[in-house]
């Protein structure tokens, strides 16, 4: 159910052949620290969003840490995002995204908590890697925004 | 692991162990003083295994006692969002726990003998969003404790006993640890010191490798050398984890290489040095902090 670091960049670096060809705009940064993917936009109130697909070696899953700021730069706080995607009044904000050290830039990043990854993994645990990496990718994404075309879930 | 039933003595003085620190507001806080006098000093005795955003309330109550007469004090300067700590210009990274912080920026910085207490320099102003993360509440600060037992339980037994606690027991874990209660704290945490998987020791050990101006070293890391059939130990993990940063480095072709020689360091976890020699399974269920993580500073030594 979990992704090895070689599965992973693996499919992160199919992802970003694929965005290439459809003209999509993710991003692919190799560093020392690892390698991993970047998709940002500014949205029509003028807010920036950015997203990271990270490995944690933890977990053995990618994980989504992302930021959205102001034309300022000035970062949105917790309350703020959680307004922004109108989630359930009845959910535990902290048990759902926090505030962290990104594990690469060692900046604060908020993440989308990966505890509960490799359960929802297991729901397409005969899929092929790369099918459960985009099922993965646009639960997770959609909840905060992160737009993901329909041509990455065609072969 | 054979263990000695006094080895359970160290958790306790670990635990209680305190740092006197200093806390002084910063010049350019001052000059939005109403009042004429400068702010007395605030002193406070914190546990080193505790978290600094735990006293930002106490802290902040305290400067605001210098601030209420003023009339005009519209701005959000007084916010308690905007509340940091800075220790020689470095902005506190307060994720950590403050013995951690402790280790790394006074052995690492400071010129003079005498460490205490710790000086910090307290900001109301221009808090570095970049840098710190925020605690606006108590709530943040122990979501932020729990995800990192999480992960620290994720690599100790795929997470199987996190999860099979009740919320209750997690929330004893961080009350215990904001109420100074020992014996709340080990109740639960002993259930995170078992071995699952059929072994007899942790699948990895979580640790994190702090030296000064570098971003932290977290790598997988057995306590028990299969091949071998030998335990390893922090000598092991301190050469394995250092020669794969390095070898990393090369790779990406980074000029700065960097120092895999461990006899240049001083290797400091809770304040002490502890034998290179020692197993990392019986450092790990010993010497870790309250996030259940190994926490080992190294101290490049002046040369």
């Amino acid at each position: 159910m979990a992704f090895t670091l070689d599965e992973f960049y693996k499919c992160i670096s199919d992802l970003y052949d694929q965005s290439k060809k459809i003209h999509d705009r993710w991003q692919l940064i190799e560093t020392s620290k690892g390698s991993y993917l970047i998709y940002s936009f500014i949205d029509n109130n003028c807010l920036k969003y950015e997203f990271h697909i990270v490995y944690s070696e933890s977990y053995s899953v990618p994980v989504l840490y992302f930021n959205i700021s102001n034309l300022d730069g000035s970062l949105l706080s917790l309350d703020d995002v959680w307004k922004l995607f109108m989630h359930k009044k009845t959910s535990n904000m902290y048990e759902t995204i926090t505030q962290q050290e990104h594990p690469i830039l060692h900046r604060p990043f908020f993440i989308l908590h990966p505890c509960h990854t490799e359960s929802l993994l297991r729901k397409v645990v005969d899929q092929p890697t790369k099918k459960r990496f985009i099922f993965w990718l646009s639960i997770y994404g959609q909840s905060v925004g992160l737009p993901l075309s329909v041509n990455y879930a065609i072969d | 692991m054979t263990s000695l039933l006094d080895d359970k003595e160290i958790t306790r003085e670990l635990w209680q162990s305190h740092l006197p620190v200093c806390f002084i507001l910063a010049d350019e806080d001052k000059n939005k003083m109403s009042r004429s006098e400068s702010p007395e000093p605030l002193y406070l005795m914190l546990a080193r295994h505790s978290y600094f955003p735990c006293f930002i309330e106490k802290i902040h109550r305290y400067y605001c006692n210098y601030f209420k007469n003023d009339p005009n004090d519209t701005t959000n300067n007084m916010n308690l969002a905007n509340l940091w700590l800075e220790y020689e210009s470095i902005p506190l990274k307060w994720h950590y726990p403050i013995g951690v912080l402790y280790d790394l920026y006074v052995s690492s910085l400071s010129s003079i003998s005498s460490h205490v207490p710790w000086q910090i320099i307290v900001h109301l102003s221009k808090f570095p969003e970049g840098e710190i993360i925020r605690f606006p509440d108590k709530e943040s600060i122990e979501a932020h404790f729990m995800s990192t037992i999480k992960e620290a339980d994720a690599l100790k037994h795929r997470g199987q006993i996190i999860e099979d606690m009740q919320k209750r027991d997690h929330q004893q874990l961080w009350n215990s640890l904001l109420q100074d209660r020992y014996d709340g704290f080990w109740k639960i945490n002993n259930k995170l010191m078992t071995y699952t998987d059929n072994l007899q020791y942790f699948r990895y050990i979580p640790f994190r490798i702090h030296i000064l101006d570098k971003p932290f070293i977290h790598k997988l890391f057995s306590p028990f050398n299969v091949e071998e059939e030998k335990w390893t130990t922090l000598n092991d993990l301190l050469q394995f984890t250092l020669n794969h940063e390095a070898h990393c480095e090369q790779i990406a072709n980074e000029k700065k290489i960097f120092n895999t020689n461990i006899n240049d360091y001083r290797v400091i976890i809770h304040g002490i040095q502890p034998s290179l020699q020692s197993p990392v399974q019986w450092l790990s269920e010993h010497f870790s902090y309250p996030d259940n993580f190994l926490h080992i500073c190294l101290i490049e030594k002046r040369t």
